[in-house]
């Protein structure tokens, strides 16, 4: 009897156990792929041993040899075996380099968890989602090791065994918890989906801390995925993500994270671009991005250097013959006639730049290229980590308690993103401080690096825009190192005055878009990407003050650009309007007439309202007036005035205006994140619409929302009001919008940029019409 | 054949219960996550919110509470931070004020004592909630999902007067399948945006968007001086 009960207990058990095991294994909707993996689908796995797998070690288009290759092959033919991990999941292994982070891979959007074998192999069929999620896990921890490596070979020439810096290092000592030894980097492991539902197209999403690898739309069968060079490339967007922040998160009170660009065109995001190509290249030491995933069936693929045979004729690796600024922002290697607006491409001179930088030290430091490139990416991790430093310290040795870099805590997010963000030119100044700075100490084995080889190389592709090395940036008293002047034979510097609208007869300075349904995609789409917040609750859901005249009537949301013209026999590059509240006004909010040292801008005069200023500051509110002033017709003079006094005059309620909290900027308010626009660049002589045009049909280029500011007008605004708008424009090989030649050519400071001083005055004088 | 009938019914039974065990959690996120929320705009143009489902958090990509498995070196309790509300970031050395996060212009006094007084700028609304996911949605187009998590509250000091803010993560989910996310400080009061950071990196090798042609002519009236 006994047995007996044993036997129905033990069967009753064994049953619940099965199915307990078996649903464990089949967690939710995600189910498939685990429970077919479990059932054995796996190929090929009796030809590795345990913890191994096989993956593509290259792009297929690299490991066949053919140019050419159709997505019909059998790209089984071209895997090899490699050690995978040993865990049972995919997963960053355990020790993550002494990270307290990590690393999974899924398949997709229905995986609940990362991949399991069952048996301690990894090899699949190269058809299959679970290849995929192999194959992105092996080159996404081979890059992890390599740049967590790095970080750790970072700290040990930055600081000596009693944490002293080596040189003036912005690599936080307490990135590294100093108990456990840990980086502290966030906290959410970074999770990659291998297999993911996003025809053309892969991406880094920020927030949740997600890469989507997708798959190309006219070959389904092509995915992101059996692109090692991609893979590389978008693990280089998070990497940015970890270096822009490492003094944010090891400060521990800074909620805002710096982001590397504003999503549409502007030359951080290319910068950026330019960065994760050359990860790629870090990683497979060759200098073409994505032969397959982006080169072979979408005619997207980059090169990294310049004898690269896919590039136009004319560039070569001669120092004559370089990707240089600002003439190849809009080159397109595949396809050289059409000028195209895109930070993909124009994040190419960045990358041509670095991999140059690696041959060089190679050459004069007697570094293997291994060396080389770890060297370069420790300097990228530098500079990333200073100009994103968003507690404004900037760098180690600044032990003055005040602010460094990005004007104060306060304002920090809009200096690094708006103010004074990351360009060619401050990108590249820091890089070239951080490589002066450091190749000598223990870079450059038996030789010396000097300041003219590095300022050398930095002109042959046109980025040598600064002056000096703006070591000590706000902290400055004396001098910074300068740069040497011999060495700039190809970057040209402009005079911001060279930037005007255009003056063509009849032409159109400006353009206004008031079109109801174009104007709802642009909130929609700057919105949705989290460019924009949010609108007043004055402006209706149906934007039905919106009348499609082009001009500007009360209640309209409208989208401006404005048609600037380069008067200059050179090329610019980068330009940027601001339309941002700036120290325009004085506390009560009069118009300034600024001082004559400070601009040419004589706007307004005394008669018409102006009060004189000279001192421009940026630690209050109060310094920081809306770019819009109003006329006011009085009995006896016309005066431009403030929103405020505007509002007051009319007796207008404040619950009426625009924002019924604050009405400074009642009538007219250009939208927060849309109150700048960027133009790649402007040719000799012309506006950026010839500039862009296509050669060949002459078409004008179409605008996008990165080229727009965004404005929304009150209903209760009276028609025949004008309104003046003192815009500020500046681009990057600007001669004196970012140093000033009055104080030894120094940088400007950052409270400086809230002032009109570094940039072109331009106003708009814009009639209301009903 | 008892013994058969025994068996089978068993696992019957246990199939069934862990069936339903999953389809329940599967419909509404459980308890620790309820600070998931999904606003949609539907065909009449009406906002409706409900508590996101897994369902929604598979399609936006959003890890759910295994993610934490990857995690290492924390105790478990603290595995599933990332779905259970107010949590602050790891390592932070945030001060705190009415158990909000404390930002801006904070050395200047010692904003964490609350017997010192602050005038506060603002007045959280219960509400403030609804009112962000009606804004984020007013101008979309039907079918657009957005789902909002609220992470902490902040209280952020400016001129030395502080005003009260949450910080949210936002993902926008388009009916082609597109989706965004950022994070945001949005105003307690007013539910309104005045912050974003933390945006999607989208390669995009043929651009999803219609550019708008350059105009020809300026009708508007502008000039310049």
């Amino acid at each position: 009897m006994v047995i007996k009960r044993n036997n129905s207990t033990c069967l009753v058990s064994v049953a619940v156990f099965t199915a307990t095991l078996f649903s464990s294994c089949v967690p939710s909707v995600g189910s498939n792929m685990r429970s077919r993996e479990s059932s054995g689908l796996s190929s090929g796995s009796s030809n590795v041993a345990i913890y191994q797998g096989k993956i593509l070690a290259d792009n297929p288009i690299i490991l066949s040899k053919n140019s050419e290759l159709p997505d019909t092959f059998d790209l089984n033919k071209l895997m090899s075996t490699a050690t995978i991990t040993t865990n049972s999941f995919l997963k960053g292994n355990e020790s993550c380099f002494g990270l307290n982070y990590c690393f999974e891979v899924r398949q997709n959007k229905d995986a609940p968890s990362a991949l399991q074998t069952v048996d301690g192999k990894w090899a699949f069929n190269a058809n299959t989602p679970e290849f995929l999620q192999v194959n992105t896990f092996y080159h996404l921890n081979s890059i992890s090791d390599m740049f967590y490596k790095n970080l750790t070979s970072l700290f040990f020439s930055a600081y000596d065994g009693a944490n002293n810096t080596q040189y003036d290092t912005a690599i936080p000592l307490d990135l590294k918890d100093s108990i456990t030894q840990k980086y502290k980097m966030g906290g959410s492991p970074l999770i990659a989906y291998a297999d993911c539902d996003q025809p053309d197209n892969a991406y880094f999403d920020r927030a949740t801390q997600t890469l989507c690898f997708g798959y190309i739309n006219a070959h389904p069968n092509v995915k992101w995925a059996q692109d090692s060079s991609a893979i590389y490339h978008e693990t280089g967007h998070f990497f940015q993500k970890l270096q822009l922040n490492f003094r944010n998160f090891a400060d521990g009170t800074i909620l805002q994270k710096s982001d590397m660009g504003n999503i549409y065109y502007d030359e951080a995001g290319s910068i950026g671009e330019g960065l994760s190509d050359f990860y790629s290249f870090y990683v497979n030491g060759r200098t073409h991005f994505s032969e397959w995933g982006a080169g072979r069936f979408l005619q997207a693929s980059r090169p990294m250097i310049e004898s690269d045979p896919l590039h136009a004729p004319g560039l070569g690796t001669d120092v004559d013959k370089r990707l240089s600024y600002p003439q190849y922002i809009d080159y397109n290697p595949n396809n050289p006639s059409i000028p195209s607006e895109d930070i993909h491409l124009s994040g190419m001179i960045i990358s041509h730049y670095l991999v140059a930088l690696v041959q060089d030290l190679q050459d004069k430091c007697n570094l293997t290229k291994r060396e080389s490139s770890d060297y370069v990416v420790q300097l990228i991790s530098e500079s990333l980590a200073e100009l994103g430093d968003l507690t404004t310290k900037g760098t180690e040795r600044n032990t003055s308690g005040s602010p460094k870099i990005n004007l104060s805590k306060l304002y920090a997010s809009d200096w690094f993103n708006k103010v004074n963000p990351i360009n060619f030119r401050s990108f590249t100044q820091t890089f070239a401080k951080n490589l002066k700075n450091t190749v000598n100490i223990n870079h450059c084995s038996g030789a010396t690096y000097t300041n003219d080889q590095l300022e050398s190389l930095i002109d042959q592709y046109g980025l040598l825009l600064f002056r000096t090395y703006n070591e000590n940036r706000n902290l400055l008293t004396g001098v910074n190192t300068p740069v040497n002047p011999i060495n700039r034979k190809k970057s040209q510097l402009i005079s911001k005055d060279q930037i005007i609208l255009d003056p063509t007869p009849n032409a159109s300075i400006a353009f206004v878009i008031d079109n109801k349904d174009q104007i709802k995609e642009g909130i929609n789409s700057l919105q949705s990407i989290g460019t924009i917040g949010s609108l007043s609750p004055q402006t209706p859901s149906d934007l039905g003050f919106n009348n499609n005249n082009g001009k500007i009537s009360p209640g309209e949301v409208v989208a401006l650009a404005l048609n600037l013209y380069n008067k200059s026999n050179s090329t610019i590059g980068g330009v940027q309007v601001l339309a941002n509240d700036w120290n325009q006004a004085d506390a009560t909010g009069k118009p300034c007439q600024f001082d004559s040292k400070l601009t040419n801008d004589t706007w307004p005069l005394k008669s018409e309202g102006g009060v004189p200023c000279s001192d421009i500051k940026a630690d209050a509110s109060s310094n920081f007036a809306p770019v819009c002033f109003m006329q006011l017709n009085e009995a006896t003079a016309t005066k431009w005035v403030s929103q405020k006094e505007f509002r007051n005059k009319m007796a207008l309620d404040n619950s009426f205006c625009l924002d019924s909290t604050d009405d400074k900027d009642c009538f007219i308010r250009a939208i927060k994140g849309a109150d700048q626009a960027y133009f790649s660049k402007i040719n000799p002589t012309s506006t950026w619409g010839k500039t862009l045009a296509d050669p060949t049909t002459g078409k004008a280029p179409s605008l996008y929302w990165g080229n727009l500011m965004l404005f929304e007008i009150s209903k209760h605004i009276p028609p025949g009001t004008v309104i003046d708008c003192r815009m500020r424009v500046r681009f990057t090989n600007c001669e004196d919008c970012y140093h000033d030649k009055d104080k030894n050519n120094n940088d400007f400071k950052d409270s400086e940029y809230n002032g009109p001083k570094p940039f072109k005055i331009i106003h708009l004088q814009i009639p209301i019409t009903d | 054949m008892k013994k058969f009938w025994l068996f089978s019914i068993s696992v019957l039974i246990a199939f069934t219960i862990e069936i339903y065990s999953k389809k329940a959690n599967n419909f509404f996120v459980s308890k620790n996550k309820n600070q998931w929320k999904t606003f949609e705009k539907n065909s009449n143009q009406e906002i409706i919110s409900h508590k996101t489902t897994n369902i929604e958090m598979q399609e936006a990509h959003i890890p759910t509470t295994k993610r934490a498995i990857a995690q290492e070196q924390k105790p478990e309790k603290d595995l599933s931070g990332e779905d259970s509300s107010n949590v602050l970031p790891n390592s932070s050395n945030f001060l705190m004020r009415e158990n909000r996060v404390l930002i801006g212009d904070i050395q200047k006094r010692n904003y964490q004592d609350e017997n010192i007084e602050l005038e506060m700028n603002n007045v959280p609304n219960n509400n403030w909630k609804e009112i962000l996911g009606s804004e984020l949605l007013r101008f979309q187009h039907d079918d657009t999902k957005v789902m909002v998590k609220e992470e902490f509250p902040v209280i952020k000091i400016i001129d030395g007067k502080g005003i009260y803010l949450e910080q949210v993560l936002i993902t926008y989910m388009f009916k082609n399948g597109n989706k965004n996310s950022y994070r945001a400080l949005v105003n307690s009061e007013t539910g309104l945006v005045i912050e974003t950071w933390d945006r999607t990196v989208h390669e995009n090798y043929r651009k999803t968007e219609a550019g708008i042609a350059l105009p020809i002519m300026n009708t508007s009236g502008i000039t310049t001086r």
